[in-house]
């Protein structure tokens, strides 16, 4: 039995994973939609920050206590959240050619549900972008259909009010950043003191507290993606569309936001689905529950968490010898391809924790290995 | 909400919080900010143009005035601009009721409004300014006065006969085959007089003259005598005497009859040199320093040119008009004029406001050059094939239609600019097509006259349809806002691109 967000909490606390429980803690209040405890819970999540700014080694103890008291009353409270389970959208046949240029994409198929994340990967200039943008309903289709299984009939406007995307360059914004997250949650009708409580929760959901006055141009393009991301969650979309939400992140940001996303797709009352593109493959393929490789606007291969099967396994390993050497000490039936720095060696025989253990026996050395059998690292 | 906002009070920073957390759409039009901060700029404006020096019966500087607080205007204006390119709950698909089309359009009216009227506050000012200084009972008694002692000073060096004319009255000058020259004398083929003495008028001429004839009288039921006094406005104001109507203290003012009535017709000798002491002393109320302008003087041998340089009266009448132009500049037959000024400057801001609010920048920017490329085309149209009046008005309708179709053949997949083109250019016609039917109907009726070899008469309602047919389009807009306009730029900007 899978343990629920309280217990989670809990188990991060007691490891100290204290920035992950207090995420988690803000989550679990936004889900059950309690105003007090969600207060309680921006509360706890300045505490934390405080400590970090003062850069105390630990939080002091009324930090924790108020942690357990806020576990004792959303263990009580998560009983009574509902699961949802929704389908959102249906991508039938799709393609696209612009009128102007060489490039197609050619006929795709999906289907998003709610808690779903959609990885999609790929070389520049091979699709991605124009698929995402496709099913944002932002380029014209050539052929196929989109539903958005939420929508009544939706004319245009209904289906770009529905689906939050966000765009590789994030458009430029005007005013403080504050007024901003108001004003995109005002627009979507979350209004008065809720639209307030709301934007605090953000803010310290996304830790932009320390930046709520500040403009466009005077934070890093980094806050810049959190900050968009944080905009456009305030709308509560049952779609997010998410193109190279990664490229402005340093490591740290990059796997904090990937697991946010993670948690808030799979949000029990109100579950998300994620179409992301990346060109972190192991990061994307880490969170995403299918991933899509786009090559020259073919969807090429599509793997899907669970189900993956292949006729070979497939190592990447980074290591000072040379192939030669490689080859002699793997033996037969093994193929190397030396890539960028990296070799990768496919197997249909031996396994890859195999093919490991032959190379330790022999005293390679390895700086670097990833099992990438079920990877779309492997067609690229 | 932390606003760094000069003269900004607590009240208005709550206010702005308030819209911003539950009306953001009217919070994004920055009503609030722009009508507090015109209000402001009015106030110390219309402080500042009651210090500063002004006096009446100077030339007025206040188009420098009107050009300055025009710029300020302008200036204030892009800057509203600019405020209104960072919030846009239309471009952002947020929630847009039914009504939020019209909504907007007003507020955007109220907030151009206010900034167009900015640049009318100097010359209200400077009228209010030369009512408070003088009355019109002063200026007519002050006229009245100057003119009387003229003519006492001048009794025996004036014309005192009026001048007389024969008045021969027929029904119909087309029955009788009687053609008469510009002076009402009858005349031959060749153009010479044929009735010397006479003049021949029919009977509705001669009914319209009868209201501005200082006297006559009738020899017989056809031959009337007309008597015209000789003028006696030495002193006047240039302004037409029906605009006096208008204000009951300047009809005290007197006509060259009634100063004959009251001067000359039972003249008596008065002390010579006590009237030209109170004559000097009027001149010198209105004219204190010796004018550094000359006057150009088209008759100097009539007895009114002799008297004029005489007493040096251009410089008093020019002060005169100064001052009565400056009361009567808001009357009720200059202020329609202003009105449209105002309406037409802001209706015209404001609608573009509004489509480049609706539109991409690139549409709205294209749709500028689409208008002025149709304007050079109309130009050469009307200028090889002769398109003026109903011609112009039968084009500027097929425009319309046609913007009109292509505005609601929008493609059902891809936004196409030219659509959005279309729909911006039905847009601004909306408000004006009333008026260009009523003007088509006018012509329409004086064609038909004409066709007919008949007089075109007089159209008494023509003015007020005019501004009903001005209204109507503005209603018509605010309408068309609501039920179409909207659906259709909703439809065009949220359609996919190619």
């Amino acid at each position: 039995m899978n343990p629920t967000a309280s217990q989670e909490i809990h188990a991060h606390l007691q490891h100290n994973d204290l920035s992950l429980a207090v995420r988690r803690m803000l989550d679990l209040s936004l889900e059950i939609e309690d105003e007090n405890l969600m207060r309680e819970s921006i509360q706890w999540s300045k505490l934390y920050h405080a400590s970090i700014d003062n850069r105390e080694a630990q939080p002091g103890e009324p930090f924790f206590k108020m942690g357990s008291d806020l576990l004792s009353k959303t263990r009580q409270a998560e009983a009574s959240i509902k699961k949802a389970d929704i389908r959102l959208l249906e991508v039938n046949h799709i393609s696209k050619t612009y009128p102007k240029g060489n490039f197609s994409l050619h006929t795709i198929s999906m289907s998003v549900k709610g808690g779903d994340i959609l990885g999609i990967v790929g070389e520049n200039g091979h699709g991605k972008t124009t698929l995402l943008r496709c099913i944002a309903g932002q380029l014209a289709l050539d052929q196929g259909k989109l539903e958005f299984k939420l929508l009544n009939r939706p004319d245009h406007y209904d289906i770009r009010h529905h689906v939050a995307f966000i765009p590789q360059r994030i458009p430029r914004w005007y005013g403080r950043l504050k007024d901003n997250l108001h004003f995109s949650a005002a627009i979507y009708g979350i209004n008065g003191k809720w639209n307030e409580l709301m934007v605090d929760f953000m803010l310290e959901r996304f830790n932009l507290s320390r930046y709520q006055d500040l403009t466009w141009n005077q934070i890093s393009s980094g806050y810049r993606t959190r900050f968009e991301i944080a905009r456009i969650l305030l709308q509560r979309p049952s779609l997010l569309i998410l193109d190279e939400p990664l490229a402005n992140l340093d490591i740290n940001a990059q796997q904090t936001i990937l697991t946010d996303f993670r948690y808030m797709a799979k949000s029990i009352a109100h579950p998300m689905g994620v179409l992301l593109s990346s060109q972190q493959l192991h990061e994307v393929e880490k969170i995403a529950d299918s991933v899509l490789l786009i090559k020259n606007g073919h969807c090429v291969y599509e793997v899907v968490k669970g189900k993956a099967s292949q006729q070979s396994f497939a190592l990447e390993i980074e290591t000072p010898i040379d192939r030669q050497e490689l080859l002699e000490i793997l033996g037969d039936h093994m193929q190397i391809q030396f890539n960028g720095g990296f070799y990768t060696i496919t197997s249909e025989q031996h396994a890859v924790q195999e093919i490991i253990s032959k190379l330790i026996s022999k005293k390679v050395p390895i700086t670097y290995f990833r099992d990438i059998t079920y990877s779309t690292k492997r067609y690229f | 909400m932390k606003l760094n906002r000069p003269l900004c009070p607590g009240f208005l920073k709550e206010w702005d919080r308030d819209l911003l957390l539950n009306k953001p759409d009217t919070w994004s039009t920055r009503i609030h900010l722009v009508v507090y901060y015109c209000l402001l700029f009015m106030i110390a404006l219309t402080f500042i143009c009651f210090v500063v020096p002004n006096d009446p019966r100077e030339y007025s500087s206040v188009y420098l005035w009107v050009i300055f607080v025009s710029l300020i205007s302008f200036v204030g204006f892009i800057v509203w601009l600019i405020f209104l390119l960072r919030f846009n709950v239309f471009k952002r698909f947020g929630n847009q009721g039914n009504l939020n089309a019209i909504k907007t359009f007003v507020f955007f009216f109220l907030c151009t409004g206010t900034m167009v009227l900015c640049p009318f506050i100097p010359p209200i000012v400077e009228s209010m300014r030369a009512n408070m200084k003088y009355s019109g009972q002063e200026i007519a008694s002050d006229i009245n006065a100057i003119n009387s002692r003229i003519l006492l000073l001048e009794h025996d060096s004036i014309p005192l006969r009026w001048h007389k004319d024969t008045i021969f009255v027929v029904n119909d000058l087309r029955q009788k085959q009687i053609v008469v020259d510009n002076n009402d004398y009858p005349i031959d083929a060749t153009g010479d007089r044929i009735l010397p003495g006479f003049k021949v008028l029919d009977t509705a001429e001669f009914n319209r003259k009868v209201q501005s004839i200082d006297s006559l009288q009738k020899l017989n039921d056809s031959i009337y005598l007309f008597f015209e006094c000789p003028n006696y406005q030495f002193v006047s104001t240039y302004i037409p005497s029906y605009r006096y109507d208008e204000e009951p203290s300047m009809a005290g003012l007197w006509t060259s009859v009634k100063l004959y009535r009251e001067v000359l017709q039972h003249y008596k000798k008065t002390d010579l040199s006590k009237t030209r002491k109170e004559l000097m002393d009027l001149l010198l109320k209105y004219a204190p320093e010796k004018s550094q302008y000359s006057y150009y003087d088209s008759d100097n041998k009539s007895y009114e040119s002799r008297i004029s340089r005489k007493y040096s009266l251009p410089p008093v009448n020019n002060r005169l008009y100064n001052i009565v132009s400056r009361k009567y500049r808001w009357d009720n037959h200059t202020i329609r004029s202003s009105i449209e000024v105002f309406y037409y400057v802001t209706l015209v801001l404001t609608m573009f406001v509004f489509i480049y609010r609706r539109t991409s920048l690139r549409t709205f920017f294209l749709s500028l050059l689409a208008a002025i490329l149709v304007t050079i085309f109309t130009s050469l149209a009307g200028a090889f094939f002769d398109i003026r009046d109903l011609s112009l008005n039968v084009l500027l309708l097929i425009y319309y239609a046609i913007f009109c179709i292509l505005a609601f053949q929008q493609s059902r997949k891809t936004r196409n600019v030219f659509s959005g083109i279309a729909l911006n250019f039905f847009v601004l016609g909306t408000p004006f097509i009333p008026l260009i039917i009523v003007a088509m109907a006018y012509d329409i009726i004086r064609k038909i006259y004409l066709m007919k070899n008949e007089v075109v008469p007089y159209f008494e309602n023509e003015s007020r349809n005019y501004v009903y047919s001005e209204i109507a389009g503005f209603v018509l807009l605010l309408l068309l806002m609501t039920f179409v306009f909207r659906h259709l730029y909703r439809k065009w900007f949220a359609q996919p691109e190619q």
